[in-house]
């Protein structure tokens, strides 16, 4: 199954190799800085054949790995709400979203794997889980709404206030994503998650080809818009084609514009944010998760060919890392950013590798600079150093490694400017500090092979029409290559 | 940047299935530096452009001398009256006016020079009435607000392409130079200054020029004897892959010092009119070589960027900073600046796409330094958008709505300055002469003007000969 693929070594995460004697090869031809991980034994070897997908770090957790682990399913514990099965989108707020209903799958699926849960509480957390999703109020009667109270269960806009207030492609993306993964490695459950996504409406979310649009909705009054820029864009369209929907468009790298950090190439959307309103951030964590969930294969391109390299993708989430990596050497800057959420002004914070027309950009949604807000994230720096076993992703983990409350979880992150950490507690950290470490003990989360279950079969069904806009209820998508520019001519450069 | 590109191409095959990703590039020299210039004497229609450019000025030239920088509007810069001058060479030399017209405008204007009073007694200030040559603000005001080096730069360009054509005015013009104190606008490291007021009216003094714009204008003081070695410097700078093109831009943060780093036309266009890329006292006359080679290359990436951009895009590009017919009446539309590719913003910032324009300044500027298919189709473009009785009108938008009717000495003077180029090859011609009153005064150590001046070099031989160029490695630059 593992194929050494050691020529893309040096510039981009080194592929692993199947045996020593392949490993020691292409050691000695390249000199590639990764290989050295793949010679501290045969035991590494063991656990990389068991590691799905030869990227990244790989083995048995360590105990001090293990007690990561415990750390951030405190958070889980904390904050799980005993009447719903809900658990809050961050410490003690009762709020959470569809992407959090995702993040808090990829937790219980991390905690069971690892050992620190046993099938029973598997059980009755997704369980409890699952009786929500099944039965929950949905957005105009059609998709889960943007966040819920995660006590009661019911719709809310994001001041925990009782509505219905649309939503977001992005959320419901990384929701689908894990319902898919929860329900192939435990096959009993597969069945109920397949329920639930059979009872949502796809006609508004999703067109034809693939393009994803969120909902807008205030006081009875609904906007439609497109959502998604390069990273979370493809990240969703990954957990719509998952599912088998056509992701033609959003599947695809959009038009991109590149920019030169520290000499090191980085494209960005070419969607132009002054225009749209729309950011388009350089960050780490959508490329993180396609990478530990999709070894950076989209779905809808590796079905065709599972062996295929990894096409643009894997190559956006080396720039990624690379630029970071690049500007602790130079600058001596530890560097891991990504979105973050406040309970404060500006709420969400783009801290980005680059946005708004400058690299190590910190801003709001609304583009407006917030430079003291930048940080290194703790999910970012766990999610690197899960994917690209470096020395700086060694050096970037005890930056963080301390920051935890061990009552409560991981905290955010370290504020760059002081190196004060940054105290917050979130779902989202503390999930994706169990994924990361999921993953090194599995690799990639996402199975090759999907069983068909009673989701296809409802599909296949010819007389049963549930004008829910399924995959099976669409025309073909027509459009090529909508929004990729292709060049008509090679151009000159210099 | 070769390795990137290298990198890139192995990838290539891997984005096969991507076609969106990213557009194929080709490596090697920039086809921008295998274009000739264009040479020889002007056809009837690049006449018929030189006397339509010219009309500008006899509109807009006031009793005192000055010209108005825009039309009807009695106000003008140091930059303007040196795009002025620049005109009235061109005029002079391409025969649209004789002799004796060409020496009483420039007699009257180097009367108006000496007779003005400056910021603080130091330098030109920012802005004259035309009609009365009293120092104004930008509302044409009576009152200082400061100078600007990159004007103040320009003026001293075209002060001594003048002193060099025109011996008879040599000593007038050095009288007006002068009466400078530079003490404030180039400092001990080369570095220039502007001048503005505080809330407070206390001056202050700011570095002033951005990558183009400032190796342009340093080259002005070098001319007079001034060290601008730090200015003269094309660091710091960064690049920005535009249609497949390395373009270097000035790295200094705009967020951090309110200073907007803007990519356009016009400042390598007028390197390469007035000094043929080359070095500021460089007297060889082959237009061949090119002293300041990385002068020459960025000219080229910049170039390239804009005919790259009409290819893929269909639209027509030749950028910089023009004027309009209505508010803001003051645009960059820049190849890039402030972060962003192929931006038009105000003065403050604020981002207008909708006065993106061909600058028909930076379209005749590339016309004649870079013989193409693609400055044909410029050529084409801007021939007739004139008023016969007005001049050239200032660009021509690219949203379709056709040409921005405002009227500037600028536009009108460098267009001038583009077509006495392609007869007579770069404006700076020197006479050889070495013993003007400027010369005499500055190098005398004695009487009570003498002054040790901490920047003023003997000989006035930049340092920096060395080829620059953003990638190492890029044989031809």
């Amino acid at each position: 199954m593992l194929i050494p693929r050691c020529f893309h070594a040096g510039w981009q995460a080194p592929s692993r190799l199947a045996s020593l004697g392949a490993a020691a090869l292409c050691c000695s031809l390249l000199l590639v800085a990764g290989c050295g991980v793949v010679a501290r034994g045969v035991e590494h070897v063991q656990g990389a054949s068991a590691h799905v997908g030869s990227i990244g770090r790989y083995g048995k957790l360590t105990n001090q790995e293990l007690q990561w682990a415990k750390t951030a399913w405190r958070y889980m514990e904390n904050n799980t709400n005993p009447d719903s099965g809900l658990v809050n989108g961050s410490d003690r707020l009762p709020i959470l979203t569809a992407w959090h209903a995702g993040d808090y799958l990829a937790a219980l699926v991390a905690a069971r794997e690892i050992g620190l849960i046993d099938e029973r509480e598997l059980d009755l957390r997704l369980s409890r889980l699952l009786g929500f999703l099944g039965s929950m109020d949905l957005s105009e009667g059609k998709l889960p709404n943007k966040a819920y109270n995660a006590i009661t269960g019911k719709m809310v806009n994001f001041g925990n206030q009782p509505e219905d207030i649309g939503w977001s492609a992005i959320d419901i993306g990384r929701l689908l994503m894990w319902m898919k993964i929860t329900g192939q490695r435990y096959p009993k459950f597969q069945e109920y998650f397949d329920k639930v996504a059979l009872r949502w409406n796809y006609c508004d979310i999703i067109d034809n080809c693939g393009v994803l649009s969120g909902m807008a909705r205030s006081k009875g009054q609904t906007s439609k818009y497109q959502e998604g820029r390069l990273g979370y864009e493809q990240l969703a369209s990954a957990g719509f084609a998952a599912w088998g929907f056509n992701t033609s468009i959003s599947g695809k790298t959009p038009k991109t514009e590149a920019v030169n950090i520290l000499g090191l190439p980085v494209h960005y959307d070419a969607r132009d944010a002054r225009s749209s309103g729309v950011q388009t951030p350089v960050l780490t964590m959508p490329h993180v998760l396609m990478g530990m969930e999709l070894g950076w294969r989209h779905p809808a391109a590796w079905e065709s060919d599972p062996h295929a390299a990894g096409p643009a993708s894997r190559q956006l989430a080396d720039e990624v890392y690379r630029v970071q990596e690049a500007r602790y050497r130079k600058e001596r800057v530890f560097t891991a950013r990504s979105d973050y959420q406040l309970r404060t002004e500006p709420y969400q914070v783009l801290d980005a590798v680059f946005v708004a027309g400058y690299p190590w950009n910190t801003v709001g949604n609304d583009g407006k600079e917030y430079e003291k807000l930048a940080l290194v994230s703790t999910r970012a720096a766990f999610g690197m150093w899960a994917l690209w076993p470096t020395d700086y992703t060694d050096r970037l983990i005890e930056v963080v490694q301390s920051l935890y409350d061990p009552e409560r979880g991981w905290f955010e992150g370290r504020l760059e400017a002081s190196g004060a950490p940054q105290q917050n507690i979130t779902l989202s950290t503390n999930a994706a500090v169990l994924e990361a470490l999921l993953f090194k003990l599995k690799g990639q989360l996402y199975p090759f092979e999907s069983a068909p279950g009673y989701f296809q079969v409802q599909l296949a069904d010819m007389f049963l029409r549930l004008n829910r806009c399924l995959p099976s209820e669409r025309p073909i998508c027509t459009a090529t290559s909508a929004t990729g520019r292709v060049s008509s001519m090679p151009l000159p450069l210099n | 940047m070769i390795r990137f590109y290298t990198q890139f191409f192995l990838a290539l095959s891997l984005l096969a299935s991507q076609p969106g990703a990213m557009a194929a590039c080709q490596t090697g020299q920039l086809p921008a530096a295998d274009y000739p210039r264009r040479a020889g004497p002007l056809s009837e229609r690049e006449m018929a452009m030189a006397r339509t450019a010219w009309k500008y000025f006899e509109n807009n030239t006031q009793p005192t001398g000055l010209v108005n920088a825009v039309d009807n509007y009695p106000s003008t810069t140091m930059w303007d009256s040196a795009s002025y001058l620049g005109a009235l060479v061109a005029a002079h030399d391409l025969g649209i006016i004789e002799a004796p017209v060409a020496h009483e405008r420039l007699g009257n204007l180097l009367v108006a020079f000496n007779d003005m009073t400056f910021f603080r007694n130091e330098l030109p200030n920012k802005v004259y009435n035309t009609k009365t040559v009293e120092q104004v603000d930008y509302s044409n005001k009576p009152g200082e607000i400061g100078f600007s080096a990159l004007d103040l730069g320009r003026l001293l360009v075209l002060l001594k392409i003048v002193k060099e054509r025109y011996p008879r005015h040599a000593d007038a013009v050095d009288r007006f130079v002068l009466r400078w104190n530079f003490d404030n606008v180039v400092d001990r490291s080369g570095m220039m200054f502007g001048a503005m007021l505080g809330k407070d009216k206390k001056v202050q003094y700011v570095q002033e020029g951005r990558l183009g714009y400032e190796e342009y204008a340093a080259k002005g003081f070098q001319l007079w004897g001034l060290s601008t070695d730090l200015a003269s410097r094309p660091e710091p700078y960064a690049t920005v892959p535009l249609y497949c093109v390395e373009v270097p831009y000035d790295s200094r943060d705009p967020r951090k010092y309110s200073q907007h780093n803007y990519v356009v036309s016009e400042s390598y266009v007028l390197d390469g009119i007035e000094f043929n890329w080359d070095l500021a006292d460089d007297r060889s006359t082959n237009d061949r070589v090119h002293s300041q080679p990385w002068m020459k290359d960025y000219a080229h990436r910049v170039y390239q960027a804009q005919e790259n951009r009409f290819n893929e895009t269909g639209i027509l590009t030749a950028r910089s900073e023009h004027q309009l017919s209505e508010a803001p009446y003051f645009v960059y539309d820049t190849v890039f600046t402030d972060g962003y590719a192929w931006n038009t913003i105000t003065e403050t910032g604020k981002h207008v796409p909708q006065y993106a324009a061909v600058s028909l300044k930076a379209a005749l500027g590339m016309w004649v330094l870079w013989k193409s298919d693609y400055t044909d189709r410029l050529f084409l473009a801007i021939e007739k958008n004139f008023e016969p009785d007005k001049g050239f009108y200032e660009g021509i938008l690219e949203s379709g709505k056709g040409p921005i009717k405002a009227f500037t000495a600028n536009n009108n003077g460098i267009m001038l300055e583009a077509l006495l180029f392609k007869a007579r090859g770069k404006l700076l011609k020197w006479s050889g002469k070495t013993d003007s009153l400027w010369e005499r005064t500055v190098g005398n150590p004695y009487g009570l003007q003498a002054r040790t001046r901490a920047n003023f070099s003997p000989s006035p031989t930049p340092p920096h000969g060395k080829a620059q160029c953003p990638e190492a490695g890029a044989g031809t630059c």
